[in-house]
Protein backbone atom coordinates (compact mmCIF):
# COMPACT_ATOMS: atom_id res chain seq x y z
CA UNK A 1 0.00 0.00 0.00
CA UNK A 2 1.08 3.54 -0.78
CA UNK A 3 2.69 5.24 2.26
CA UNK A 4 1.10 8.60 1.61
CA UNK A 5 -2.34 7.02 1.48
CA UNK A 6 -1.76 5.37 4.83
CA UNK A 7 -0.60 8.63 6.38
CA UNK A 8 -3.58 10.58 5.04
CA UNK A 9 -5.87 7.98 6.50
CA UNK A 10 -4.17 8.17 9.86
CA UNK A 11 -4.03 11.95 10.07
CA UNK A 12 -7.15 13.90 10.81
CA UNK A 13 -7.97 17.41 9.74
CA UNK A 14 -8.14 19.96 12.56
CA UNK A 15 -11.89 20.09 12.12
CA UNK A 16 -12.13 16.33 12.67
CA UNK A 17 -9.64 16.41 15.52
CA UNK A 18 -11.50 19.11 17.43
CA UNK A 19 -14.72 17.20 16.86
CA UNK A 20 -13.16 14.13 18.49
CA UNK A 21 -11.89 16.26 21.38
CA UNK A 22 -15.49 17.34 22.04
CA UNK A 23 -16.85 13.84 21.58
CA UNK A 24 -14.27 12.47 24.00
CA UNK A 25 -15.47 14.89 26.68
CA UNK A 26 -18.89 13.21 26.74
CA UNK A 27 -18.42 9.76 25.23
CA UNK A 28 -15.61 7.21 24.94
CA UNK A 29 -13.74 7.20 21.62
CA UNK A 30 -13.14 4.02 19.66
CA UNK A 31 -9.62 2.63 19.54
CA UNK A 32 -9.07 3.97 16.02
CA UNK A 33 -10.42 7.41 16.92
CA UNK A 34 -8.16 7.59 19.94
CA UNK A 35 -5.16 6.54 17.92
CA UNK A 36 -5.82 9.07 15.15
CA UNK A 37 -6.51 11.89 17.61
CA UNK A 38 -3.34 11.26 19.62
CA UNK A 39 -1.35 11.12 16.42
CA UNK A 40 -2.82 14.42 15.27
CA UNK A 41 -2.19 16.08 18.63
CA UNK A 42 1.48 15.08 18.52
CA UNK A 43 1.87 17.07 15.34
CA UNK A 44 -0.57 19.95 15.67
CA UNK A 45 0.09 22.71 18.20
CA UNK A 46 -3.11 24.65 17.50
CA UNK A 47 -5.26 21.60 18.29
CA UNK A 48 -3.19 20.89 21.37
CA UNK A 49 -3.97 24.41 22.53
CA UNK A 50 -7.60 23.86 21.58
CA UNK A 51 -7.79 21.01 24.09
CA UNK A 52 -6.83 23.44 26.81
CA UNK A 53 -9.23 26.10 25.53
CA UNK A 54 -12.05 23.61 25.41
CA UNK A 55 -11.48 22.67 29.06
CA UNK A 56 -11.42 26.33 30.06
CA UNK A 57 -14.71 26.89 28.25
CA UNK A 58 -16.22 23.83 29.98
CA UNK A 59 -15.29 25.23 33.39
CA UNK A 60 -16.65 28.66 32.47
CA UNK A 61 -19.95 27.15 31.28
CA UNK A 62 -20.22 25.07 34.45
CA UNK A 63 -19.68 28.22 36.46
CA UNK A 64 -22.25 30.12 34.42
CA UNK A 65 -24.88 27.38 34.88
CA UNK A 66 -24.31 27.22 38.62
CA UNK A 67 -24.14 30.93 39.30
CA UNK A 68 -27.19 32.51 40.84
CA UNK A 69 -28.69 35.54 39.18
CA UNK A 70 -28.17 39.12 40.26
CA UNK A 71 -30.10 39.71 43.53
CA UNK A 72 -31.07 43.08 42.08
CA UNK A 73 -33.32 41.27 39.59
CA UNK A 74 -36.48 40.74 41.59
CA UNK A 75 -39.84 39.31 40.65
CA UNK A 76 -42.29 42.24 40.35
CA UNK A 77 -44.78 42.39 43.23
CA UNK A 78 -47.75 42.25 40.84
CA UNK A 79 -46.45 38.99 39.41
CA UNK A 80 -46.02 37.54 42.89
CA UNK A 81 -49.60 38.53 43.73
CA UNK A 82 -50.76 36.97 40.48
CA UNK A 83 -49.01 33.71 41.27
CA UNK A 84 -50.41 33.65 44.80
CA UNK A 85 -53.88 34.19 43.36
CA UNK A 86 -53.44 31.35 40.88
CA UNK A 87 -52.30 29.04 43.66
CA UNK A 88 -55.55 29.79 45.52
CA UNK A 89 -57.55 28.79 42.44
CA UNK A 90 -55.87 25.41 42.28
CA UNK B 1 -55.67 10.90 48.52
CA UNK B 2 -53.44 13.84 49.22
CA UNK B 3 -51.21 13.78 52.27
CA UNK B 4 -51.82 17.45 52.88
CA UNK B 5 -55.08 19.34 53.17
CA UNK B 6 -55.41 21.82 50.29
CA UNK B 7 -55.34 24.83 52.58
CA UNK B 8 -52.00 23.84 54.13
CA UNK B 9 -50.52 23.10 50.75
CA UNK B 10 -51.64 26.41 49.30
CA UNK B 11 -50.50 28.31 52.38
CA UNK B 12 -47.03 26.75 52.20
CA UNK B 13 -46.68 27.51 48.53
CA UNK B 14 -47.79 31.10 48.99
CA UNK B 15 -45.07 31.47 51.61
CA UNK B 16 -42.57 30.01 49.16
CA UNK B 17 -43.55 32.56 46.52
CA UNK B 18 -42.62 35.32 48.98
CA UNK B 19 -39.50 33.52 50.20
CA UNK B 20 -38.02 32.11 46.99
CA UNK B 21 -39.78 33.99 44.18
CA UNK B 22 -37.00 36.55 43.75
CA UNK B 23 -34.24 33.96 43.80
CA UNK B 24 -35.98 31.82 41.19
CA UNK B 25 -36.68 34.86 39.05
CA UNK B 26 -33.08 36.11 39.06
CA UNK B 27 -31.91 32.56 38.30
CA UNK B 28 -34.28 32.34 35.33
CA UNK B 29 -33.31 35.79 34.12
CA UNK B 30 -29.61 34.95 34.32
CA UNK B 31 -30.26 31.87 32.17
CA UNK B 32 -32.69 33.35 29.64
CA UNK B 33 -31.94 37.07 29.48
CA UNK B 34 -35.68 37.64 29.02
CA UNK B 35 -37.73 39.25 31.79
CA UNK B 36 -41.15 38.34 30.51
CA UNK B 37 -40.18 34.72 29.92
CA UNK B 38 -38.60 34.56 33.38
CA UNK B 39 -41.80 35.74 35.04
CA UNK B 40 -43.75 33.09 33.13
CA UNK B 41 -41.24 30.42 34.06
CA UNK B 42 -41.44 31.23 37.76
CA UNK B 43 -45.21 31.13 37.60
CA UNK B 44 -45.08 27.74 35.87
CA UNK B 45 -42.73 26.46 38.57
CA UNK B 46 -45.18 27.30 41.35
CA UNK B 47 -48.16 25.88 39.49
CA UNK B 48 -46.22 22.66 38.89
CA UNK B 49 -45.25 22.68 42.56
CA UNK B 50 -48.92 22.84 43.63
CA UNK B 51 -49.65 19.89 41.40
CA UNK B 52 -46.71 17.81 42.60
CA UNK B 53 -46.62 18.96 46.20
CA UNK B 54 -47.12 15.43 47.51
CA UNK B 55 -43.97 14.42 45.67
CA UNK B 56 -41.92 16.85 47.76
CA UNK B 57 -40.36 14.64 50.41
CA UNK B 58 -38.56 17.21 52.51
CA UNK B 59 -35.31 15.41 51.65
CA UNK B 60 -34.15 18.51 49.88
CA UNK B 61 -34.84 22.09 50.86
CA UNK B 62 -37.88 23.71 49.22
CA UNK B 63 -35.50 26.06 47.39
CA UNK B 64 -33.54 23.14 45.86
CA UNK B 65 -36.74 21.38 44.90
CA UNK B 66 -38.17 24.49 43.21
CA UNK B 67 -34.86 25.13 41.48
CA UNK B 68 -34.88 21.63 40.03
CA UNK B 69 -38.36 22.25 38.59
CA UNK B 70 -37.18 25.61 37.25
CA UNK B 71 -34.16 24.09 35.49
CA UNK B 72 -36.42 21.66 33.67
CA UNK B 73 -38.67 24.55 32.64
CA UNK B 74 -35.64 26.49 31.38
CA UNK B 75 -34.64 23.53 29.21
CA UNK B 76 -38.18 23.40 27.82
CA UNK B 77 -37.95 27.11 27.10
CA UNK B 78 -34.66 26.66 25.17
CA UNK B 79 -36.07 23.68 23.32
CA UNK B 80 -39.05 25.70 22.15
CA UNK B 81 -36.89 28.67 21.08
CA UNK B 82 -34.53 26.28 19.29
CA UNK B 83 -37.43 25.03 17.17
CA UNK B 84 -38.42 28.59 16.30
CA UNK B 85 -34.93 29.62 15.19
CA UNK B 86 -34.07 26.73 12.85
CA UNK B 87 -33.00 29.00 9.93
CA UNK B 88 -30.05 30.13 12.08
CA UNK B 89 -28.51 26.68 11.76
CA UNK B 90 -27.06 27.30 8.31
CA UNK B 91 -25.52 30.59 9.39
CA UNK B 92 -23.81 28.95 12.35
CA UNK B 93 -22.46 26.15 10.17
CA UNK B 94 -21.10 28.60 7.63
CA UNK B 95 -19.56 30.79 10.30
CA UNK B 96 -17.80 27.93 12.08
CA UNK B 97 -16.65 26.48 8.73
CA UNK B 98 -14.87 29.76 8.10
CA UNK B 99 -12.46 29.06 11.00
CA UNK B 100 -10.92 26.28 8.88
CA UNK B 101 -9.27 26.27 5.48
CA UNK B 102 -10.36 24.15 2.53
CA UNK B 103 -8.56 21.11 3.98
CA UNK B 104 -10.34 21.41 7.29
CA UNK B 105 -7.28 22.73 9.09
CA UNK B 106 -7.16 25.80 11.34
CA UNK B 107 -6.75 29.25 9.99
CA UNK B 108 -4.68 30.23 13.02
CA UNK B 109 -5.37 33.72 14.39
CA UNK B 110 -2.38 34.13 16.71
CA UNK B 111 -4.55 34.34 19.82
CA UNK B 112 -4.38 30.63 20.70
CA UNK B 113 -1.41 30.98 23.02
CA UNK B 114 -2.99 33.83 24.98
CA UNK B 115 -5.38 31.32 26.59
CA UNK B 116 -2.52 29.55 28.35
CA UNK B 117 -1.10 32.69 29.87
CA UNK B 118 -3.95 33.29 32.26
CA UNK B 119 -4.04 30.65 34.92
CA UNK B 120 -6.78 32.16 37.06
CA UNK B 121 -8.99 33.27 34.22
CA UNK B 122 -12.21 32.12 35.85
CA UNK B 123 -11.57 34.18 38.97
CA UNK B 124 -11.60 37.34 36.92
CA UNK B 125 -15.09 38.89 37.12
CA UNK B 126 -14.65 40.74 33.84
CA UNK B 127 -13.80 37.48 32.05
CA UNK B 128 -16.98 35.96 33.44
CA UNK B 129 -18.93 38.99 32.21
CA UNK B 130 -17.61 38.40 28.70
CA UNK B 131 -18.44 34.70 29.04
CA UNK B 132 -22.02 35.65 29.98
CA UNK B 133 -22.38 37.68 26.83
CA UNK B 134 -20.91 34.88 24.72
CA UNK B 135 -23.29 32.28 26.15
CA UNK B 136 -26.24 34.61 25.71
CA UNK B 137 -25.18 35.16 22.10
CA UNK B 138 -25.30 31.44 21.35
CA UNK B 139 -28.41 30.56 19.37
CA UNK B 140 -30.78 28.45 21.57
CA UNK B 141 -29.95 25.09 20.00
CA UNK B 142 -26.24 25.48 20.71
CA UNK B 143 -26.74 26.97 24.12
CA UNK B 144 -28.98 24.07 25.02
CA UNK B 145 -26.37 21.49 24.01
CA UNK B 146 -23.54 23.20 25.84
CA UNK B 147 -25.30 23.80 29.13
CA UNK B 148 -27.46 20.66 29.28
CA UNK B 149 -24.56 18.60 30.59
CA UNK B 150 -24.36 20.86 33.66
CA UNK B 151 -28.05 21.53 34.10
CA UNK B 152 -29.09 17.88 33.96
CA UNK B 153 -25.98 16.34 35.41
CA UNK B 154 -26.82 13.24 33.39
CA UNK B 155 -25.18 10.81 30.97
CA UNK B 156 -24.97 11.59 27.26
CA UNK B 157 -27.67 9.12 26.32
CA UNK B 158 -30.19 10.68 28.69
CA UNK B 159 -29.27 14.19 27.54
CA UNK B 160 -29.89 13.14 23.92
CA UNK B 161 -33.28 11.80 24.90
CA UNK B 162 -34.08 15.06 26.67
CA UNK B 163 -32.94 17.07 23.65
CA UNK B 164 -34.61 14.69 21.21
CA UNK B 165 -31.47 14.34 19.09
CA UNK B 166 -29.15 11.48 18.15
CA UNK B 167 -25.78 11.02 19.80
CA UNK B 168 -23.87 11.98 16.65
CA UNK B 169 -25.99 15.06 16.27
CA UNK B 170 -25.33 16.00 19.90
CA UNK B 171 -21.56 15.79 19.43
CA UNK B 172 -21.78 17.87 16.28
CA UNK B 173 -23.84 20.58 17.95
CA UNK B 174 -21.53 20.53 20.96
CA UNK B 175 -18.49 20.90 18.70
CA UNK B 176 -19.96 23.87 16.82
CA UNK B 177 -21.08 25.50 20.07
CA UNK B 178 -17.56 25.24 21.46
CA UNK B 179 -16.13 26.75 18.29
CA UNK B 180 -18.56 29.66 18.57
CA UNK B 181 -17.66 30.25 22.22
CA UNK B 182 -13.95 30.07 21.47
CA UNK B 183 -14.34 32.62 18.70
CA UNK B 184 -16.47 34.93 20.82
CA UNK B 185 -13.97 34.85 23.69
CA UNK B 186 -11.06 35.47 21.35
CA UNK B 187 -12.74 38.46 19.77
CA UNK B 188 -14.10 39.98 22.98
CA UNK B 189 -11.49 39.00 25.55
CA UNK B 190 -8.16 37.72 24.30
CA UNK B 191 -8.09 40.00 21.26
CA UNK B 192 -9.35 42.99 23.22
CA UNK B 193 -6.90 42.73 26.13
Amino acid sequence: MNVEKVLTKMLLSCKEATFLIEKRAVYPLTFIERFRLNFHLKLCLVCKLYQHQSKTIEKAVDKWVNTAGDPKDVLPTETKDQIVEKISEK
Amino acid sequence: MSEFPDATKQGTLKDWVRLHGDYLYSWAYHKTGNREASEDLVQEVFLAAVKNFDGFKHESSPKTWLLRILNNKIIDYYRKSAKKTLPLDDQVLQFTESFFNENGNWKANGLEEAWSHEANLLDDPSFNDVMNVCIEDLPPRWRLAVISKYIFDKETLEICQELEISKTNYWQVLHRAKLLLKKCLEVNWFGAN
